[in-house]
């Protein structure tokens, strides 16, 4: 089971509102290469695994994914809390707010959460690697969001964020090199 | 392939890492534990969160150990026969579970079973969320 802990990994506290980079950063909660999108990949794929290694490496990094999925729905809540109906329109989220409110709903900056991007294969080769991708994507996914955000309060957030998605690859890429090496596969 | 748990006596793939000097502070302030695995981004730099207060530098210290001790679990996931770095692993939960006490003690619950009820209250409902914390 999974015991909740009210603390996040990196403190967020967002002074200045910004609706329009809220509505870019939905594609970090429920976007393709998104925090929420990784946390049900990686846990749905330890079946699977040779051994207990990869299942509680798998079990590990998905449960560090949905503290980032709360990371991410507390960035969106700090830059959208005190908006007006008005931003909320200017900002594109006019329809977000006709089905949701204020509430957040996961889904990405494009489109609806969609569970074609949560690759299950059955053969801890091609899901490692599909894990390896997943991490560069979201790591590229951050830098673009980087790219945009103003304020430093935000981009310190995704600087955060970025470098785990590097040290998530890199520990995927050590279990494949070890599952190379003794499975021969 | 059929599925066994691992065995260390047919362990072959322990890397070779060495375990140098890291500090909890980077894995806070970088996103790492081991500096060597840092990889920054354009000139961004990163920042240490500043705490603005006596109860937020404590939560601080917790993160870095927290941060720290996640990478440690990480690496030790993949290379279970590192007893340097469990070693580590242990020495930092403990400072953990210290300072865990310690701010459940002077602040709020972190862990809903560390709670206590205070003034007719479950002190679990009365903290903040991680969302609400420090927002007006």
């Amino acid at each position: 089971m999974f015991i909740y802990a009210k603390r996040e990994m990196y403190p967020i506290h967002i002074k200045r509102k910004d609706v329009k980079m809220a509505s870019l950063i939905y594609a970090q909660l429920g976007g393709a290469n998104g925090e929420l999108g990784a946390a049900i990949r990686y846990f749905m794929q330890r079946t699977t695994m040779p051994d207990e290694r990869g299942v509680m490496l798998l079990t590990d990094i998905a449960a560090e994914e949905l503290s980032h999925v709360e990371m991410i729905q507390t960035l969106i809540y700090q830059l959208t809390k005190d908006a007006t109906i008005k931003e909320m329109e200017e900002a594109g989220l006019a329809c977000s707010y006709v089905m949701h409110g204020k509430g957040i709903p996961p889904v990405g900056c494009d489109f609806p959460f969609d569970t074609k991007g949560i690759a299950i294969n059955g053969d801890w080769k091609v899901d490692l690697i599909e894990d390896m991708c997943a991490e560069e994507k979201a790591r590229i996914t951050y830098e673009h969001l980087i790219d945009l955000a103003s304020d430093n309060d935000v981009k310190n957030v995704l600087l955060y964020l970025r470098q785990r998605e590097v040290v998530h690859y890199n520990r995927f890429k050590d279990l494949m090199e070890v599952y190379q090496r003794e499975y021969k596969n | 392939m059929i599925y066994s748990y691992y065995d260390p006596r047919y362990s072959t793939n322990e890397r070779e890492r060495p375990l140098t000097s890291v500090k909890p502070s980077f894995a806070l302030e970088y996103g790492n534990l081991f500096n060597d695995e840092y990889i920054g981004y354009k000139n961004y730099n990163p920042s240490y969160p500043i705490p603005s207060n006596e109860m937020d530098e404590l939560m601080r210290k917790i993160q870095e150990y927290t941060n720290a001790s996640q990478d440690l679990k990480l690496f030790l996931d993949v290379n279970p026969n590192r007893e340097d770095y469990y070693n580590l692993f242990i020495e930092y939960n403990r400072k953990v579970n210290e300072l865990v006490r310690e701010y459940e003690s002077k602040y709020y619950p972190i862990f809903a079973g560390n709670s206590y009820f205070i003034n007719g209250y479950f002190a679990w409902v009365t903290s903040p969320s991680v969302f609400n914390k420090g927002v007006k």
